[in-house]
């Protein structure tokens, strides 16, 4: 079966193209970090991921092509879920990066939810996309990511929970509850308005 | 090297106490307020005297916008200052600073000068210091702090040097910190580079083990070498979770900024 297995290891199974993969290939993607096991079964390639771990699609694309230009990984069968999270570099603004994507996700009549969970090194940011029904990277047409992470670790994040500023100043939740305080304790408001993060 | 003003030791003391404050998203707005439209990217900072202030006391505001005062902690640490000296009615002094200062006695000067130096008030910190036990590890540690916020390093290595062969143990990872603070401001990396990798498996405060491993971080990075600063700053942020480290948000911040340009007037330094 295509698409995601939720067991207590993260599991996908994604299809092959071209020529069967030689074992040796097999062997070495086994030793790629937070692989816990890969499986080829005829055109099929079924990854399990060390909990709490992620694979990278780009590290098993690598490894493949230096040992093949005869086999690859059939990208867009790739599935859309929880589980599947997509690597943007969002230069200089996750604003600007986050708001086309938006406009872009939310004309897809099989979109359920997209949400921003992560920023990672160097201005790239980590999203996920979940649909109504099983579908697979081949509806999305073309994307600008960098790389897809098979992980667990935004389990239970809805969305980024970082937002620049917060450093360790006790922000107010709601500025209406901060202009009662600085009235009522007779102290200045200190606000710092940005566009989201 | 900067992560902005916010991750800023002595502005987010100043701002806790002194301030009551408001992170505003603005693209949530329906209409331009203080002059910015919604979504207005660059960021800035506005200091608002609150609603119902005295009959007679004049509604102020400030916004602060040029992002070369906006992103830089000294000076936004000044704004904040002088927004409280041009309001006299509205700076409320911590109860416990009111307290010490009505007490006439070493330990009291020493706590006062520490919170002092916290709000980055050191000559005012260093006077107190002077007239505590000048004999004390702790005013000798606390001494080095204000001289070296002052840039003035050989007078914070002397103070350090009056420890040299009696550093009490629970002082020691103090000391150690700030002689690796003095060697990494004043650029002395190799120095400051054997003296942190003494000290990161250190079972430390997690304050010190955060800001240790942010400014090991520096260094690889003013090495050239921007994946080891990354793995550094992965490991401390691991380590010391940034809810709970500002060393780690701010490492945090700055792995996933690397990349990005900065203005050439903006003051880039520490």
């Amino acid at each position: 079966m295509l698409g995601v297995l939720l067991a207590a290891a993260l599991a996908i199974e994604i299809p092959l193209l071209g020529a069967p993969l030689a074992l040796e290939v097999v062997q070495e993607l086994n030793l790629l970090p937070g692989v816990e096991r890969i499986e080829v079964e005829g055109d099929l390639l079924r990854l399990t991921v060390v909990p709490g771990r992620a694979v990278r699609y780009a590290d098993i694309t690598r490894t493949i092509r230096s040992h093949t230009v005869a086999t690859e990984l059939d990208v867009d069968q790739i599935p859309l879920g929880r589980q599947t999270i997509f690597q943007m570099d969002a230069g200089q603004c996750f604003h600007c990066a986050s708001a086309p994507l938006a406009k872009r996700l939310e004309r897809k009549p099989w979109l359920a939810t997209w949400s921003v969970v992560g920023y990672a090194p160097k201005g790239r940011m980590h999203f996920r996309i979940e649909p109504k029904e099983p579908t697979t990277l081949e509806a999305l047409g073309r994307l600008p990511f960098e790389d897809v992470l098979f992980t667990d670790q935004y389990d239970g994040i809805e969305e980024v929970q970082y937002d620049w500023p917060t450093g360790g100043v006790h922000w107010k939740a709601t500025e209406e509850e901060a202009r009662e305080e600085a009235a009522r304790l007779k102290k200045p408001l200190m606000l710092f308005p940005t566009a989201g993060t | 090297m900067r992560t902005g003003p916010f991750s800023d030791a002595a502005v987010v003391n100043i701002i806790n106490r002194y301030f009551v404050a408001y992170h505003m998203d603005n693209t949530t707005w329906s209409e331009p307020r203080y002059g910015f439209v919604p979504g207005q990217e660059h960021a800035y900072i506005i200091m608002e005297t609150p609603e119902g202030i005295e009959p007679g006391v004049e509604k102020d505001l400030v916004i602060l916008d040029r992002l070369g005062i906006v992103l830089d902690p000294k000076k936004v640490r000044l704004e904040l200052l002088g927004f409280l000296d041009k309001h006299p009615e509205l700076y409320h002094p911590l109860e416990e600073m009111v307290r010490l200062r009505s007490e006439d006695n070493p330990q009291s000067r020493l706590r006062l000068a520490e919170l002092l130096l916290d709000e980055g008030q050191t000559a005012e910190a260093l006077a107190l210091i002077d007239r505590s036990d000048s004999l004390s590890a702790a005013s000798a540690v606390m001494k080095a702090r204000a001289h070296r916020m002052d840039a003035d390093y050989t007078e914070a290595a002397a103070a350090l040097d009056t420890l040299a062969h009696n550093t009490p143990d629970k002082l020691a990872g103090d000391v150690k910190m700030e002689r690796i603070r003095i060697a990494f401001e004043q650029n002395q990396d190799d120095e400051a580079a054997a003296l942190l990798d003494t000290f990161l498996d250190r079972n430390v405060l997690p304050a010190l083990g955060a800001e240790a491993h942010w400014l090991r971080g520096w260094l690889h990075y003013r090495a050239g070498h921007e994946e080891r600063a990354i793995d550094t700053w992965s490991q401390g942020i691991e380590r010391y979770p940034p809810a709970k480290a500002l060393f780690s948000q701010k490492a945090y911040f700055t792995s996933i900024r690397l990349n990005w340009e900065l203005p050439d007037n903006v003051d880039q330094t520490y």
